[in-house]
C-alpha cells in the first residue's frame, strides 16, 4: 500500500521529517503528555506550601512565651517531618516526568540514536522509515517492531562507529601509515570547482580560495579530500593545490570519486561505491591503504580516490611541483600532433620552450600560494613525484630583501642608462646586456615568476605535529568572513547562525 | 500503539496523583497536629491566667 502523506507529514527536508512523520510520536501522545505535565505541576503546587502555613499558623495562635512554640516544634520534629514529604513529593514529581518523557521521546539511548540518524543517515532513509511506520499505523499494524529494527540497526552502526576511533582518526592515519589528506582548492577563479550537483549547502560561485579556506577553517564543515599516490595519473590529485589536513574524522573512504553529495554544513554521504551502507555516510569499514594507489582497480587509471571526512582540521596548505617529465619527451606523440613535421632540433627546441612556461607557471602558482600561507599563518608544503615515490616536503624561501623596484629605478637603470651613454648607445655591449638579465630577473622575482626556495623531507607525522591549532578569535573570524558573502542556502544558513553562536 | 501509550501516561498520572494526595494529606495531618498542640497550649495559657485573676 501506498501511503499518501497529508499536509502535516509532508517531507520535504530534514526538518519536515524530524517534525513530522518520523520517529517521532504522534502529537495526540505529546498532546496528552503535555496536559498531564500541566496536571502533575499543578497537584504539586497544590500542596502547601510549608513556609507559608507555619508561618500562618504561629500568626494565628500566638503564645505568650515563644520559646515554648519552638519547642513544641521541636519535639514534634516539625522541620524535618515536613521537609522529608516535600522531598518526598519532589521526587515523586520529577520521577513521574521522567517516566512520561521516556514513553514519549523513547529511551535516552533511543534518543542518542535518533540524532545519530539525522547526523548521519539520507534524508530518503529516514523518510522511508518514516512512511513505513505511518503505513503500519494507518493499516493497524504493529510500528514497534518497525521502530525497534530501526533503532537497533542504527544504535549497532553507531556502537561500531565509536569502536573505530583510532583508524579513522586523521592524525592516527597520518602518524601511522604516512599518508596525507588534502582537499583541494582552486587558485584562480578560471579553474573548475567542485560539482555544484553534489553541494547545493553552498553557492560554490564567486568563492575564492581564500574563501574556502576561511569556510573550512571557522565552520567544520564535512568535506571530501583525496590521498594523493604517485600510482596514480597527476598524482592522483583532484588539485594541484589547496589544503592539507591534520585532523578529522573518516566516514568513508573510496578507490574513486564517490560523487559525495552534501546534505548540510555536517552531513556529506558517497552516492556511489557504497553498496553495504547506502543510507548512511559512514562506511562500516575502511581500509586506507588499499585506496590510495588504486591497486584494486585492477590496470585502470582512476584520477583520485575519494575520502569523506568530518570536522577536518588544517595543518597547512599544499602545492605539487611535480613535472611530468616523460610528458616533454620527444615520442610523445602529443608534440607531432601540435607542430606536424618539423625538423628534430627544432621540435626539441618548442618542447623545452613549453617545458619552461610550465615551469614559470609553477614558480608562479608556488609564489602565490607562498604569499597564502603568510597571510593564514600556517605552514606550506610542497610535493614532488621522484622517481615513481610521492616525496613530501617542508617549503623554504629564499628572501632576497634587497630586490625591489626602489633597488631597480636607484641602481640598476642608472648603471645601465651609464653604460649605454659611455658606449654610444650600443645596446650589443656584453656589460649593457649583464645588466639586462638581471633587471629581467629581479622582474621575475617581483612578479613570482622565479623564485628561490629550498626543500625540506618531511613526514606526514611532522605535518601533524606542527599543526597550528586555530583559536576561538580566529575561527570566529573565519567564520564571520564567510557568512557575510552570503553563499549558504537555506539549512545551510541556519547551521552557520549555530556555529557562530557557538563560537561567540 | 498510540492508545497504550496515552493509556500508559494516564496511568502514571493516575499513579501520581493517588502518593501526592498521600504526601498532602500526611503533610496536612502534622500541621493540623502542631496548630492543635499549640491552640491547646494556649487555651492551658488562658486558662492559667484567668485562674491567676480569680482567685
Amino acid at each position: 500500500m501506498i501511503v499518501e502523506l497529508n499536509e502535516k507529514e509532508k517531507i520535504g527536508n530534514i526538518e519536515g521529517i524530524e517534525k513530522n512523520a518520523t520517529l517521532e510520536i504522534p502529537k495526540s501522545v505529546q498532546e496528552v503528555a503535555q496536559e498531564t505535565f500541566s496536571k502533575v505541576e499543578n497537584d504539586f503546587m497544590l500542596l502547601s506550601n510549608t513556609d507559608n502555613t507555619l508561618l500562618k499558623i504561629n500568626s494565628s495562635v500566638k503564645l505568650n512565651n515563644p520559646e515554648v512554640q519552638s519547642k513544641i516544634a521541636q519535639e514534634m520534629n516539625l522541620t524535618s517531618m515536613l521537609s522529608s514529604l516535600d522531598l518526598e513529593a519532589e521526587n515523586l514529581k520529577l520521577e513521574t516526568i521522567e517516566k512520561i518523557n521516556k514513553i514519549v521521546l523513547g529511551t535516552k539511548d533511543n534518543l542518542n540514536t535518533r540524532d545519530f540518524s539525522k547526523a548521519y543517515h539520507t534524508p530518503q532513509y529516514r523518510t522511508d522509515v518514516a512512511k513505513s511506520i505511518l503505513e503500519a499505523r494507518r493499516s493497524g499494524l504493529n510500528t514497534e517492531k518497525i521502530r525497534d529494527d530501526f533503532y537497533q540497526k542504527t544504535s549497532e552502526e553507531k556502537s561500531d562507529f565509536e569502536s573505530q576511533e583510532k583508524e579513522r582518526r586523521v592524525s592516527e592515519v597520518m602518524k601511522e601509515k604516512d599518508i596525507v589528506f588534502l582537499h583541494g582548492l582552486p587558485l584562480s577563479s578560471m579553474e573548475e570547482r567542485g560539482s555544484d550537483f553534489n553541494n547545493r549547502v553552498v553557492n560554490n560561485k564567486g568563492l575564492t580560495f581564500e574563501d574556502t579556506y576561511n569556510l573550512i577553517g571557522g565552520l567544520d564543515p564535512t568535506i571530501s579530500v583525496f590521498a594523493p599516490s604517485a600510482d596514480r595519473p597527476n598524482n592522483g590529485m583532484y588539485k594541484r593545490q589547496g589544503i592539507i589536513l591534520g585532523e578529522g574524522k573518516i566516514l568513508s573512504a573510496k578507490t574513486q570519486d564517490s560523487g559525495s553529495e552534501a546534505f548540510g554544513l555536517q552531513k556529506r554521504i558517497p552516492k556511489y561505491y557504497n553498496e553495504n551502507h547506502k543510507h548512511s555516510a559512514i562506511q562500516p569499514n575502511i581500509d586506507i591503504e588499499s585506496i590510495v594507489s588504486g591497486e584494486s582497480l585492477q590496470g585502470r587509471d582512476v584520477l583520485y580516490n575519494e575520502i569523506t571526512v568530518e570536522k577536518p582540521q588544517i595543518a597547512g596548505l599544499y602545492y605539487d611541483l611535480s613535472i611530468d617529465n616523460d610528458y616533454y619527451q620527444m615520442d610523445n606523440p602529443t608534440w607531432k600532433a601540435t607542430f606536424g613535421e618539423i625538423p628534430a632540433n627544432e621540435m626539441e627546441k618548442k618542447v623545452q620552450e613549453f617545458k619552461n612556461t610550465e615551469i614559470q607557471k609553477r614558480n608562479s602558482e608556488l609564489f602565490q600560494m607562498k604569499k597564502y600561507s603568510e597571510k593564514m599563518n600556517v605552514p606550506l608544503y610542497a610535493f614532488k613525484n621522484e622517481n615513481g615515490e610521492l616525496r613530501k616536503y617542508g617549503v623554504k624561501f629564499i628572501e632576497h630583501p634587497e630586490y625591489s623596484q626602489d633597488y631597480l629605478k636607484t641602481n640598476l637603470v642608472p648603471k645601465a642608462q651609464e653604460i649605454l651613454r659611455n658606449n654610444n648607445n650600443n645596446m650589443n655591449d656584453p656589460a649593457y646586456q649583464e645588466i639586462l638579465q638581471e633587471v629581467q630577473k629581479i622582474k621575475r622575482v617581483l612578479n613570482g615568476q622565479e623564485i628561490d626556495y629550498s626543500l625540506v623531507s618531511v613526514t606526514a607525522e611532522e605535518i601533524v605535529n606542527s599543526e597550528r591549532i586555530f583559536s576561538q578569535e580566529e575561527k570566529l573570524k573565519m567564520a564571520e568572513s564567510i557568512k557575510d558573502k552570503g553563499v549558504f542556502t537555506g539549512q545551510s544558513e541556519k547551521e552557520v547562525e549555530k556555529k557562530l553562536k557557538d563560537l561567540q | 500503539m498510540d492508545e497504550d501509550k496515552v493509556k500508559e501516561i494516564k496511568d502514571i498520572y493516575s499513579d501520581y496523583n493517588y502518593k501526592i494526595s498521600n504526601i498532602k494529606e500526611k503533610k496536612n495531618e502534622v500541621l493540623k497536629t502542631y496548630r492543635t498542640r499549640i491552640e491547646h497550649t494556649r487555651i492551658d495559657e488562658i486558662k492559667s491566667f484567668l485562674q491567676k485573676i480569680f482567685t
